[in-house]
């Protein structure tokens, strides 16, 4: 039925219209018709919001789905992939960048947005409205007023709404609407019939659908207007009585299901005609729209679904429970586990769900929609199903994915105890997923022993079966080889642990699973910039940034963690401007309560950070964060104690020497022995002016009897050493002390703790003396020398790319900056040896004497430098170079 | 808490089966569903229910226990 004047007010609103009215009023089909009448086809983005929608990143999902399938949301809207710990805001906020170009008007109806459950998606919605272009037209239809900050649309005059009394058809409008059903009625009784249903859409159609072929018209007017029942109910038993038994049967027995098709309607009727009855049913107007354009899927109109059940229940109740069942077998097998598992909670079959849940949930969760486990997990009364291991390992998921890692420990406890119940055939795979999941929670919390132990007993249950043979599936399988890699890399096996994070990474890209394959270079950037900070961390990052950029995933808790590597593995290089933004996207995207590991590490490295610009009371207020983390974490823990230790050298650098006394006399024995206590220890003695203690308390991890001493913290060792022999007058072994601390910064790249511990004027006087390293450290010095410097403000990009992170010809633009510069051919080490002089203000000349080569050579390499980076002048070889990573940043804000 | 619902219309046994926790009483051209609700959430339950079926909610008081 074409309803011009409602068409007209549709077409003139301004930029919302709320379209509130009671269920069956019509609200769907007139924007429905309104679109097709109008040509808006493709301008219109609908979204139906499916009941039990309880997750705002699934809904926002559907609007960019919506968005991207008219004509200019195409281009504009980027696609978003599924995956766990989406946030609902930073979607939002992506779709309002990806709509500020949107030149042409487009509208985004959302249906029935009164089942929008969750507490955060109205504020999300709002957001959108208030700040969405003008072009950008919302129509929204509810049972109910919504609270979207309407009040002051309305104000502006921006607001239309559409109500009951507007929906109500008039009685020319019932004319034309029985008219084209095929029903002509003399005027009283159509009078009659307008009246009895105060013109509600609902009442109008099913009085039409009883009316087709009815042999009394004006009979049925009369009774029905002369009946004190409620319309719908009324009218439905009258349609119903009409039918054919085998659409009856139909109509009641679909009505359960949340979408239909034709052989699901045949199953559950046993009958053969499911699919032309739908098409039919649809054709007609009446109970259903179809889904999809092959219309193969249907949905009911809500209320003839509420209806048509309540018939159900009443006639045949017996057969509600079977039926259910039915629907969940149907499901099952055919690739939609999680209607599965809803239906058989629907028929009380408990077993059955649990069984299909076991079976399903690492699926559902690999393909990143965890969130439904914990809804599912809730539609299961207490005590409903026995507990065994692989029930108890669903809820290990689901507490995972909430982050409740103590019930995740409790209910892993409980799964060892209750293996036994689960058949041999079966043993094998429930083994390896709570190999796995205790391996998670053992990593979340840095429990290294733990991580080790399932390392190993992952290993031993991979040898034993064949993943085919253990049941896994491919992407289990590939999940498990990340999960034994990066317990392996934890426990320092490195060889083991490449080779099995690199099958599982394989097996991920070739099975077509990219979010495995993420997870698995995320862990593995990070367990290096953990364990082994060097080159191939780098490799692992740029090939995690370059799938998150592919997929969209920049905002995940997942990519917080391959930013907090990637900040990290810069910060280590004194790279301390390219480090911040991404330890600041890091900040706004992890998830902490989930990782508080990876969250420690981060805010730690932000401590770090701070520290080396000389911001302590900002160090120190992220220190003060990570220990709180480091509270969730197992102890003791050798992160715990190295993040420990910058805390007391940057309490000491701050003048808190009674607090940094007062952390290192809570140690215990061992901890206060390790190297990082040590240096903590010189950091407090030399802050109080008492260098030989400081001396003392080094000698052990300088001689090398203290065993297994990273180099970084050598190096922190050796340059406190240096301050230290320099403030007791002895200068050539500070010189010597220095140039040791030196020789470990040119060969591993890692010149941070010349920045915690800054001596610009001893270095000053070394290069000039003594040293072997002139170059860096002249870009220790060019990095101290660089004031503290701001940034574009909070939630600016990374600047400048990803320096040399990013593999060749990938990681265009995006959320991860833009693109960045590539070198045709590498540079050579002579070649790099004589660029780092080049921000100085040595003539070649000087860098020649420096060098003890002759000036030749210099000015040779220099013109092959400038040909590689394709400049001409030593300026713009220093700021290309800086671009490519290659540099230090300009101290001054260049 | 005691409640009574009034709804416009008479409901069926069809329509009656959506609240199995009431009792009804059809009257002319009404129906009154009254019973112990635990609390308020179980009360917008109802409510909810009643607007899903389409029906016409008249009424809802809080009433002293029967």
């Amino acid at each position: 039925v074409s309803r011009s004047a409602l068409f007209a007010r549709l077409s003139e609103a301004k930029r919302v219209v709320q379209i509130s009215a009671p269920a069956g009023s019509g609200k769907t089909v007139l924007v429905r018709s309104w679109i097709a009448d109008a040509g808006l086809a493709q301008r219109a983005a609908w979204v139906p919001v499916v009941s039990q929608e309880r997750d705002p990143r699934r809904f926002w999902i559907s609007v960019a789905d919506a968005l991207r399938g008219t004509a200019a949301g195409t281009a504009l809207v980027r696609p978003l992939t599924a995956a766990p710990d989406l946030d609902g805001w930073a979607m939002v906020e992506r779709l309002l960048t990806d709509l500020s170009r949107l030149e042409e008007r487009l509208w985004l109806v959302i249906d029935d947005a009164h089942l929008l459950g969750s507490r955060e998606v109205l504020p999300q919605l709002e957001l959108l409205v208030l700040r969405a272009p003008p072009e950008l037209r919302f129509v929204v239809a509810t049972r109910r007023d919504l609270q979207l900050g309407l009040h002051r649309l309305r104000l502006e005059g921006e607001l239309t709404e559409i109500r009951a009394a507007d929906l109500r058809f008039s009685q020319a409008e019932a004319r034309t609407l029985f008219g084209a059903a095929g029903v002509e009625l003399p005027a009283d009784a159509l009078g009659r019939l307008h009246g009895r249903t105060e013109g509600w859409a609902a009442g109008l159609r099913l009085a039409a659908l009883s009316l087709d072929g009815h042999p009394d018209p004006e009979r049925f007017a009369e009774e029905f207007a002369g009946s004190e029942r409620t319309v719908a109910d009324y009218l439905l038993a009258e349609v119903l009585d009409r039918q054919s038994e085998e659409v009856r049967l139909l109509l009641l027995r679909t009505s359960l299901l949340e979408r239909v098709n034709g052989d699901l309607a045949g199953l559950l009727t046993g009958t053969s005609g499911g699919e032309r009855i739908l098409q039919d049913l649809e054709r007609a107007g009446a109970f259903v729209v179809s889904l999809d354009a092959a219309r193969s899927w249907f949905r009911y109109h809500r209320l003839f679904a509420d209806l048509l059940q309540l018939e159900l229940r009443r006639t045949e109740p017996g057969e509600v429970t079977g039926l259910h069942r039915v629907a969940a077998q149907w499901f099952a097998g055919h690739g939609y586990p999680v209607e599965a598992v809803r239906h058989a909670q629907a028929a009380e079959e408990w077993e059955l769900a649990a069984r299909l849940l076991s079976d399903h949930w690492p699926g559902v969760l690999l393909s990143g929609r965890g969130s439904i486990l914990d809804e599912l997990l809730a539609g299961f009364p207490c005590g409903a199903v026995a507990a065994d291991a692989e029930f108890i390992a669903v809820r290990v998921a689901g507490a995972l994915v909430r982050g409740s890692l103590d019930e995740a420990g409790r209910n892993l406890a409980l799964a060892a105890s209750a293996l036994a119940p689960v058949p041999a055939d079966r043993r094998g795979r429930v083994e390896v997923l709570l190999c796995v999941l205790r391996f998670l929670l053992a990593r979340r919390r840095m429990d290294f022993p733990v991580v080790a132990e399932e390392g190993r007993r992952l290993l031993a249950l991979m040898k034993t079966g064949d993943a085919a043979r253990l049941g896994l599936g491919e992407d289990l399988h590939a999940a498990a080889l990340i999960s034994l890699g990066t317990a392996e890399l934890w426990a320092l096996r490195f060889e083991d642990a490449e080779r099995h994070l690199e099958q599982g990474v394989d097996l991920a890209r070739r099975i077509g699973r990219p979010y495995i394959e993420f997870t698995g270079l995320t862990h593995w950037a990070h367990g290096r910039m953990l364990f082994r900070p060097d080159g191939l961390q780098a490799t692992r990052v740029g090939q995690a940034v370059e799938l998150a950029e592919r997929h969209d995933w920049g905002e995940k808790p997942l990519a917080g963690i391959v930013c907090t590597a990637l900040g990290g593995a810069m910060l280590y290089q004194g790279r301390l401007a390219d480090a911040e933004p991404w330890l600041e996207r890091a900040e706004r995207t992890l998830r902490t309560e989930v990782e508080p590991a990876a969250g420690m590490s981060l805010r730690y490295a932000r401590a770090v950070l701070e520290m080396a610009r000389g911001r302590y009371p900002q160090a120190l207020a992220a220190f003060e964060a990570a220990d709180t983390l480091a509270a969730e974490l197992v102890r003791p823990n050798t992160r715990v104690t190295s993040m420990r230790s910058r805390m007391v050298q940057a309490l000491a650098r701050a003048g808190q020497a009674g607090r940094a006394a007062a952390v290192l006399a809570g140690l215990d024995e061992d901890e206060r022995a390790s190297a990082e206590m040590r240096t903590a220890a010189a950091a407090l003695h030399l802050a109080r002016g008492n260098p030989q203690a400081a001396a003392d308390v080094l000698a052990p991890v300088l001689d090398g009897s203290v065993p297994g001493v990273r180099q970084a913290r050598m190096t922190t060792a050796l340059v406190q050493e240096a301050a230290a022999r320099e403030a007791l007058g002895d200068r050539a072994a500070a010189g010597r002390a220095l140039e040791r601390a030196l020789d470990i910064a040119e060969s591993t790249g890692i010149i941070l703790p010349f920045l915690l511990d800054p001596a610009p004027a001893q270095l000053e006087r070394h290069r000039r003396h003594h040293t072997a390293h002139p170059a860096l450290v002249a870009q220790i010095l060019d990095v101290l020398a660089g004031p503290p410097r701001g940034f574009g403000g909070k939630g600016c990009l990374p600047k400048g790319g990803l320096g040399g992170w990013v593999p060749p010809g990938k990681g265009a633009g995006g959320v991860w900056g833009r693109s960045s510069p590539r070198l045709t051919e590498p540079l050579t080490d002579s070649e790099i040896r004589i660029l780092r002089y080049l921000p100085t203000r040595l003539t070649a000349q000087e860098i020649a004497s420096e060098l003890s080569v002759s000036v030749h050579t210099v000015t040779t390499h220099m013109r092959h430098l400038y040909a590689k980076l394709g400049v001409h002048r030593r300026r713009e070889a220093v700021e290309y170079a800086r671009g490519l990573g290659l540099l230090a940043p300009a101290p001054r804000g260049a | 808490v005691h409640y009574q619902i009034r709804i416009r219309g008479r409901l069926s046994r069809t329509l009656l089966g959506a609240f199995p926790e009431l009792r009804a009483q059809l009257l002319r051209s009404e129906t009154l569903l009254a019973g112990q609700l635990p609390d308020q959430a179980a009360l917008f339950g109802v409510l909810d229910r009643i607007e899903a079926l389409g029906l016409e909610l008249l009424e809802v008081l809080r009433t002293e226990d029967h």
